[in-house]
């Protein structure tokens, strides 16, 4: 009978196979005396067994590199640094001894203070390195009680090929020796989706369920397993249609992401050879270097929230300079830069504007150009450190949530002064730097003519543009199920801005989540949209998705659903689009 | 005593990656580095101790060297922390 437990997803994807539990004795850190001349013997013993770990966790780091890139390493280093902590050596030899305890208790001592010392900080993300301090001065007890080298994992299979291990708990390091050992899932009873663990987990993408409680005892040993790390769930002895289900998808996605791979290097074009520009959302210099070698042309939306800490806004040449890392990132590819999109629905804690102390209606209130406008030197440095970086590469400006013309002639006026500043400083920018505006005002997209006269480009933020003229918040559960991209007010609305922007000749990109959801691309592709911004990692699926669709079958499938002469199809939107596209004669095989 | 007064940039704080950077960096010199808060000064070369200073987001620290290679040192940790730890990005 199958037996379904549940967890926190925590590294998505499938795992089939047979349990293998490591079960750990438990640690039992004894407390006894030793004598006065033996402290010194004693302090000897425990420096050898920090030696040990720490050996250890270096060969550890250095093969990790290989196998799972830098983020996995520096979180090996990080327990060795706390290994290699003076802090740590010498307050358990103090306690050694003064209190003439063993090595063990020494550590249990030194770790329980440094314990108190972390609860009394007020940040979860600090106060959770307690569970890595943990780890560390474990595996050193362990080290001595064993009086061996370290041997973790002892009693592990070498190779754990179609094997998913069950604990209760694993530290980063163990995780890493089970990804060489080939282990197919995890499953843990305890730990958190934000603990380290989990983070290398996701790194190494091994699937991973943690918090299954109880998982140790009602698995047992060699019993078939099946993991949806995606769900959080794990089958035991999964009934034959559940089993056949997940090797099935197994399989498929395989499957999938082999076809993936064979677009990488093909252009973005459609079969009836309309090329796409695709480029990526994007500020992490990883999802930088994600994106090129998944084919994005630049960078479609660069935000630059992350500048905006707590405390004050940073100063012009800090942005500046960040700026210049992502160009340089890039290799001074294209690189779209949004001035702060901040407001009291969204990172208010990370500002502390006067302005934004009374807001009752966050989303319609002071946020994004409305809140820069009101804070005009804050806007007025970033502009200049905006312009400043547009002399080294090919950067654009552009400026959220416009709602009127007005506001784009402000700007205009905003940027026209920061120029003159930095002429008079003799600093180098360049004048022709083009200036886009969001569009996701519903009332703004309704009114382009006005708003786009001075403008030389335009971006769709779908989310925005979508909860608006829906007037819902996806996020709010309540609400979500009327959160519908394919709804007809919607489709109109987006029919309205492209044929807008047609007239106007404004090039327009979409930047919202839509662009990077393959289940929307015909749709916009329908629509006439041929520049995307995505984030990186949906670059490939959506890239896919063209090369397979004829963009004048798509128009055509689009006009007929709005005209009503789809009405008896009895099908969604998307799905009438992808239909209309099996229609055609030439299609490829 | 050379000293700087250095802004943490990081979008956590001074949390354990850029710590563990900080700490490497400070042990590849002789001299003693301290970092302080305001209110309590801890060890630049102990990791334990610079995550319970809890250096946040935006916070202002002073960072201190004594010895030998006092004057390298402070340099090189101050660009250190004022890079954002190596990562444009935080």
């Amino acid at each position: 009978m199958t037996l379904a437990l549940s967890g926190h997803p925590v590294v998505r994807g499938i795992a089939v196979g047979q349990a293998h539990i490591i079960r750990r004795n438990e640690l039992d850190i004894g407390e006894y005396r030793i004598k006065a001349g033996q402290a010194d013997r004693e302090i000897q013993r425990l420096m050898t067994a920090l030696e040990s770990a720490r050996d250890y966790l270096d060969g550890l780091a250095s093969r990790i590199r290989e196998s799972a890139g830098g983020a996995a390493e520096e979180i090996i280093h990080t327990h060795i640094a706390m290994l290699s902590d003076d802090s740590l050596s010498e307050s358990a030899s103090m306690h050694i001894r003064d209190e003439l305890c063993n090595a063990e208790w020494a550590l249990q001592l030194y770790l329980e203070d440094l314990l108190s010392q972390l609860n009394r900080i007020n940040d979860p993300y600090i106060r959770s390195r307690g569970e890595d301090a943990i780890q560390v001065v474990q595996m050193v007890q362990e080290i001595l009680g064993e009086q061996q080298p370290l041997e973790p994992l002892a009693g592990v299979p070498d190779r754990l090929g179609k094997t998913l291990v069950i604990a209760t708990e694993l530290t980063p390091g163990e995780l890493a020796a089970l990804h060489e050992r080939g282990v197919a899932g995890v499953v843990t009873e305890h730990g958190s989706p934000h603990s380290h663990t989990a983070i290398l987990a996701r790194n190494l993408g091994v699937p991973t369920v943690m918090g299954a409680h109880r998982a140790q005892t009602l698995v047992q040993e060699g019993e078939a397993l099946v993991l949806d790390g995606h769900y959080g769930i794990v089958f035991a002895s999964p009934e034959e249609s559940i089993h056949k289900h997940y090797l099935r998808k197994q399989a498929e996605s395989h499957r999938f992401i082999q076809s993936l791979e064979s677009v990488r290097e093909q252009p973005s074009r459609s079969l009836d050879e309309v090329d796409i520009s695709l480029m990526a959302n994007a500020e992490r210099t990883e999802d930088m270097t994600l994106a090129m070698k998944s084919g994005a042309l630049g960078i479609g939306l660069f935000r630059t929230e992350f500048m905006f800490l707590k405390g004050r806004p940073p100063d012009e040449d800090t942005q500046y300079r960040q700026l210049l890392a992502a160009l340089d990132a890039t290799d001074h590819a294209p690189m779209v830069v949004r001035t702060l999109d901040l407001g009291a629905d969204k990172g208010a804690d990370l500002l502390d504007f006067q302005s934004l102390r009374s807001n009752p209606n966050p989303a319609l209130g002071l946020r994004a150009v409305r809140l820069c406008l009101r804070e005009l030197e804050v806007f007025k440095t970033q502009l200049r450190a905006i312009l400043r970086a547009s002399a080294h590469g090919p950067i654009s400006c552009l400026i959220p949530m416009l709602t009127s013309a007005s506001e784009v002639i402000t700007v205009r006026k905003l940027l026209a002064e920061a120029q003159e500043e930095l002429q008079l400083r003799g600093q180098a920018f360049n004048a022709e730097m083009p200036l886009g505006g969001m569009i996701e005002v519903p009332a703004a997209a309704l009114a382009l003519d006005s708003l786009a006269q001075e403008l030389d480009f335009l971006s769709i933020g779908t989310n925005d543009l979508i909860q608006y003229a829906l007037a819902t918040d996806r996020v709010d559960e309540q609400v979500a199920h009327l959160y519908d991209p394919q709804h007809p007010g919607v489709v109109n609305l987006l029919l309205q801005i492209f044929s807008a922007t047609r007239t106007l000749s404004k090039p327009v990109s979409v930047c919202g989540e839509l662009a990077g959801d393959r289940r929307f691309t015909r749709l916009l592709l329908g629509l006439g949209l041929t520049e995307f911004s995505m984030s990186p990692r949906n670059l490939l699926q959506v890239k896919q998705v063209i090369c397979e669709t004829d963009v004048s079958l798509a128009r055509t499938s689009l006009q007929q659903w709005v005209s009503g002469a789809a009405l008896e199809a009895e099908v969604s939107l998307v799905h009438y689009l992808d239909q209309g596209q099996s229609r055609h004669p030439s299609r490829a095989n | 005593m050379p000293s700087k007064r250095v802004t943490i940039r990081n979008e956590f704080g001074l949390h354990a990656r850029p710590a563990t950077k900080l700490v490497e960096c400070a042990n590849r010199f002789d001299c003693e580095v301290r970092l302080s808060n305001g209110r309590r000064t801890v060890d630049g070369k102990s990791i334990m101790a610079l995550l319970t200073l809890a250096a946040a987001p935006g916070m202002e620290v002073l960072l201190e060297t004594h010895g030998n290679d006092e004057q390298r040192a402070l340099e090189e940790l101050e660009s250190l922390i004022a890079s954002g730890f190596g990562d444009p990005d935080p």
